[in-house]
């Protein structure tokens, strides 16, 4: 049946193209069809993990929430430091000119400085589109109510809250608390960064540094879900930040403020502690510092001017100031020599102003031109004859001297629970081989015995020492912290620690020396502490010390000798009182200025009005 | 006596249903539309609506607008049911210029909307040509294949070639990528099955990929930096490949099962792009999972396929060659949705038939369904 229908053949060739073709189709649908299955199982199956977890990054948000700083409060209860809310004024990132007009519209309300402009738009590059960039900060009550009042007009504009550490009583307690600043790379390292995620701040010095732990508390975390703009639809999760304790102090601010004033211009420090139990009352250096400058971040030029000032405001002389320790030195010296029989209360040495090392030209001269005639240990001490202490640790000998004083803790740090102690100096033969490359000459052991030469104490170090003298030989670390309260309440009492006692063999030496160092303040004795003064209602026990700083004679403060400043003596005070029952140890350093016995005398006064007005009262 | 009433409850059951059965038979029969495919495709705009309602983040609005949009669709699609292939035949080419006409229409006197002028404002109505166009290429190359009755010369084919351009052209030029190619692809489809010669398939398909770096140069500039964020979104990320990382963020996190319905967090916390038009598939299968997907895939393939068997069952040329050739288009135009919001191709702007929100492209799909039914409800007539 072949068709010769040219019109028919045609038809009969398309359509058997046309079904042909129409399988094709439907096939090639179908093959395509299959490929976009395939991708669906590719994301939705093999990549599904992946997919959720860039799905769960999208939508949550894990904003950190700051814990409270601890706050710090004398022993009284007196706040040292506290927190106080302060206010950011923030843009929302758009387009520069935009930010113009807006930056243009706040100026109506709230005063804008170029500065303040100049570094928001050098911080816009910084941040991601729709996030808050401060503009100004630390807003005042009546910036902050004209913000509130025009806000309707101010869109795209964010008050920000932060707490701001504040210190009530500023350069009073400026050292020792020290202060809080930003994290730099080197703290990032020794932190768990997780635990600052909301403020990055840490404390840089002093009490803050110290306890940083303590103070910092627990950072927790909201855990947000947003939207594509950044709005947050719900809280999904909350973990609350826990708050840093509460720290009591052991300074008592009134001495505190007392200490300060009492320093006045000079540079110096003064350091008051319980014996027994190493409390610090007070602990004053000057020039001081105040700790506020820090809390809103210091300016670069503020930094380098504290720096670079005159006496180092920001160096704590408590504890990282290094002295010669002078006369203070010869208590100890007196202790030991008596309790090892090397001296008895008898022995005399006749003091000429003047002495020489056996065979050598050397003269080494007593403080008193014409010296203090037969002088036995007790008038050695009231009269802080150096002839005599000459005499005597050149019989003792550099070790022995050492063994004496090793005892007390000069040469180690104290332990304080403050950063960046300093640990002094106690010279031995030994030592100076080491760092000088050269032998000891007895000359070393003469300067030594008066607290000169090589010889450095910090202030701390020697109120820890005289304080062991108060109390027969107990040693107690000294410290600053009384005790921390957690933020649920329960209080946390610090372990004061103690260390080995200095034990004497005859338990008379220590009366001895301190009926000794209780006629130093006696001016009808011709005590060298005599400027003390009145000590009525209380009994006390001192000494006085001076160290050279420039090698000229050690009498020349009260004279009218025209010496530079920077050259003059440096004085020591060294006190503890009352005798029987100590209650405190002073130590008071003046650099190139006398009238530490004085200064000594004014705090003592103080501290005993006070407690025996207390006293009678309770 | 407890078997004879249960048996008798049966039978007036079996009864009533087959009567109401044989009512809307006679219904869909009398206005000439075919049962199957009036349900699959009621089907897809009911899951489309219920998609819609998420995807809007549960806006009953909307979705009121979009239920006015497929009865308006219905409206439309059993109108033009009622005109025979024939009658359409003899429109095609009248069809053809009348679109033309209005694409230069467009061109020139065109409502401005995002950056591109595709509408056409006829007192409160909006009309966009380009939609029309893409029911009237297809009639306008089915006819011109039908008219010469034979294996078509090369003469034929440069016709049919320049047919084609045309509207692709101007629609590029208004400019809607997406739209163009359908345009295109669904004329191609008419062009495949009218029986080009193996030889003249594999020169054109060589020829292709020739043109594609030199059409390189017609493309616009945003329409150049899709297709480089298509094959490499993650070079910009929060600009040009955000919308399409966040797609398939959207659908790799649906999983095998989905997040559930109304639970699909890329969209309702919009970092899902076009959650209502284009990227609704991402919105479906955040919330639907593969299972789901398939499903939505197989529906629509089973459309196109019972328009496939319409196709082959046509007597004329010109009918089964439009009948193909709009079903394709169809399933085309889903495949590249899909594939688009998926990252297998790149973001051209093509929305997914029936499931999308919008009227206008609701309202040519119903369109070339119905002239499908139609061809499948005359067939018997000539």
């Amino acid at each position: 049946m072949q068709s010769t229908n040219p019109i028919q053949r045609n038809k009969m060739k398309l359509n058997r193209r046309f079904s042909q073709r129409l399988i094709i189709l439907i096939a090639s649908m179908a093959l395509l069809t299959l490929i976009l299955i395939g991708r669906l199982f590719f994301l939705q199956v093999i990549r599904h993990e992946n997919y959720t977890n860039q799905s769960q990054s999208n939508l949550l948000n894990i904003i950190p929430s700051a814990p409270s700083r601890g706050l710090i409060t004398d022993r009284n209860k007196y706040f040292l430091a506290k927190n106080i809310p302060t206010y950011t004024l923030s843009l929302m990132s758009a387009g520069k000119d935009l930010l113009h007009d807006k930056i243009t519209a706040i100026r109506h309300f709230i005063p804008i400085s170029d500065k303040e402009e100049l570094r928001f738009f050098r911080m816009l590059p910084h941040y991601r589109l729709y996030q808050p960039i401060p503009l100004k900060t630390h807003l005042t009550n009546v910036q902050l109510a004209r913000y509130y009042v025009n806000r309707y007009r101010l869109s795209g504009t964010y008050i920000q809250s932060q707490m701001m550490r504040t210190y009530p009583e500023g350069d009073v307690t400026g050292p020792l608390i020290g202060y809080v600043g930003r994290i730099n790379n080197h703290e990032a390292n020794q932190i768990n960064m997780n635990n600052y995620g909301a403020q990055p701040v840490i404390g840089k010095a002093g009490v803050e540094k110290q306890y940083e732990q303590l103070l910092h508390g627990e950072s927790g975390h909201n855990e947000l879900e947003i939207n594509a703009k950044g709005e947050i639809t719900q809280t999904l999760a909350k973990t609350p930040a826990k708050d840093g304790s509460t720290l009591t102090l052991t300074l008592d601010i009134k001495l505190q403020r007392l200490a300060q004033r009492i320093l006045g211009k000079d540079t110096g420090a003064i350091v008051m502690l319980d014996p027994n139990n190493g409390d610090i009352l007070a602990m004053a250096s000057r020039p001081t510092y105040d700790n506020n400058l820090f809390s809103g971040g210091i300016s670069h030029n503020d930094y380098q001017h504290l720096l670079n000032a005159d006496g180092h405001p920001l160096f704590n002389r408590i504890l990282q100031g290094q002295f010669a320790p002078g006369s203070t030195i010869k208590p100890f010296i007196a202790l030991a020599a008596l309790d090892k029989n090397i001296i008895t209360t008898n022995t005399t040495v006749y003091d000429p102003g003047w002495f020489r090392i056996k065979g050598t030209k050397h003269i080494y001269h007593d403080w008193h031109l014409t010296g203090h005639g037969w002088v036995n240990v007790v008038k050695a001490i009231k009269l802080s004859c150096d002839v005599f202490f000459y005499h005597l640790v050149q019989l003792m000998g550099i070790h022995k001297l050492d063994d004496a004083l090793n005892p007390f803790g000069f040469g180690q740090p104290t332990g304080v629970d403050l950063p960046r102690e300093h640990a002094g100096l106690l010279p031995s033969p030994s030592w100076k081989k080491q760092t000088h490359g050269q032998i000891w000459f007895t000359g070393d052991t003469i300067e030594t015995g008066i607290g000169q030469g090589f010889f450095l104490v910090t202030p701390l170090q020697l109120a820890s020492a005289i304080a062991s003298i108060a109390t027969h030989g107990k040693r107690v670390v000294p410290h600053v912290l009384k005790s921390h309260t957690t933020p649920d309440g329960s209080i946390h009492l610090f372990e004061p620690k103690q260390l080995s006692p200095v034990i004497l063999k005859h338990a008379w030496v220590w009366d001895t020396v301190i009926k000794a160092m209780q006629q130093v303040v006696e001016p009808k004795l011709h005590g060298t502490g005599h400027y003390f003064g009145s000590h009525r209602g209380f009994t006390v026990a001192g000494k006085t010390g001076t160290a050279q700083v420039y090698g000229h004679t050690r009498d020349e403060d009260r004279t009218r000798r025209n010496i530079p400043k920077h050259l003059r003596n440096n004085h020591w005070f060294v006190a503890f009182a009352p005798v029987k029952h100590p209650k405190v140890a002073v130590v008071v350093v003046i650099e190139h200025n006398a009238w530490a016995d004085k200064k000594a005398g004014q705090l003592l006064r103080a501290y005993f009005a006070e407690h025996s007005h207390h006293e009678a009262t309770s | 006596m407890k078997q004879s009433s249960s048996h008798s409850s049966f039978n007036r059951s079996f009864k009533k249903s087959h009567s109401r059965k044989s009512w809307w038979r006679h219904f869909l029969k009398r206005w000439h539309l075919d049962p199957l495919l009036s349900g699959l495709l009621l089907l897809l705009s009911a899951i489309g609506c219920v998609i819609l309602y998420s995807a809007s983040d549960m806006d009953k609005h909307m979705v009121m607008h979009q239920l006015a949009h497929i009865g308006l669709a219905w409206a439309v699609l059993i109108a033009i049911a009622q005109v025979p292939p024939q009658q359409l035949k003899q429109w095609a080419p009248l069809l053809y210029a009348l679109g033309i006409i209005l694409l230069l229409a467009v061109l020139f006197v065109g409502h401005v909307d995002n950056g591109a002028r595709r509408w056409l404002n006829l007192g409160g109505f909006h009309l966009q040509p380009s939609e029309l166009m893409k029911l009237f290429t297809p009639m306008m190359l089915a006819f011109h294949f039908d008219q010469i009755k034979r294996i078509p010369s090369a003469r034929d084919n440069i016709i049919a070639c320049i047919l084609i351009a045309i509207p692709t052209v101007l629609t590029m030029k208004q400019p809607d990528l997406g739209t163009a190619i359908i345009i295109a692809s669904s004329a191609l489809w008419v062009f495949f099955l009218s029986g080009l010669s193996r030889r003249t398939l594999l020169f054109a398909s060589g020829a292709s990929i020739v043109a594609i770096p030199f059409s390189w140069h017609f493309l616009h500039s945003y329409q150049k930096a899709r297709i480089m964020t298509f094959l490499n979104p993650e070079t910009d990320p929060l600009g040009n490949g955000y919308h399409i990382i966040q797609s398939k963020i959207a659908i790799g996190s649906g999983g095998f099962l989905g997040k559930g319905w109304l639970h699909g967090t890329q969209s309702h916390l919009n970092f899902l792009p076009e959650h209502t038009t284009d990227f609704i598939f991402s919105v479906f299968s955040e919330e639907w999972g593969l299972i789901g997907s398939i499903l939505l895939i197989a529906l629509f393939f089973a459309i196109f396929y019972r328009c496939m068997v319409t196709a082959q069952h046509q007597k004329d040329h010109f009918s089964r060659l439009l009948c193909a050739a709009l079903a394709t288009s169809f399933l085309f135009a889903a495949l590249v949705n899909m594939g688009m919001v998926t990252g297998l191709l790149p973001v051209v702007g093509v929305p997914l038939p029936f499931i999308s929100y919008g009227g206008s492209v609701m309202l040519s799909q119903a369109a070339s369904f119905a002239m499908i039914m139609s061809m499948r409800a005359h067939k018997r007539m000539w």
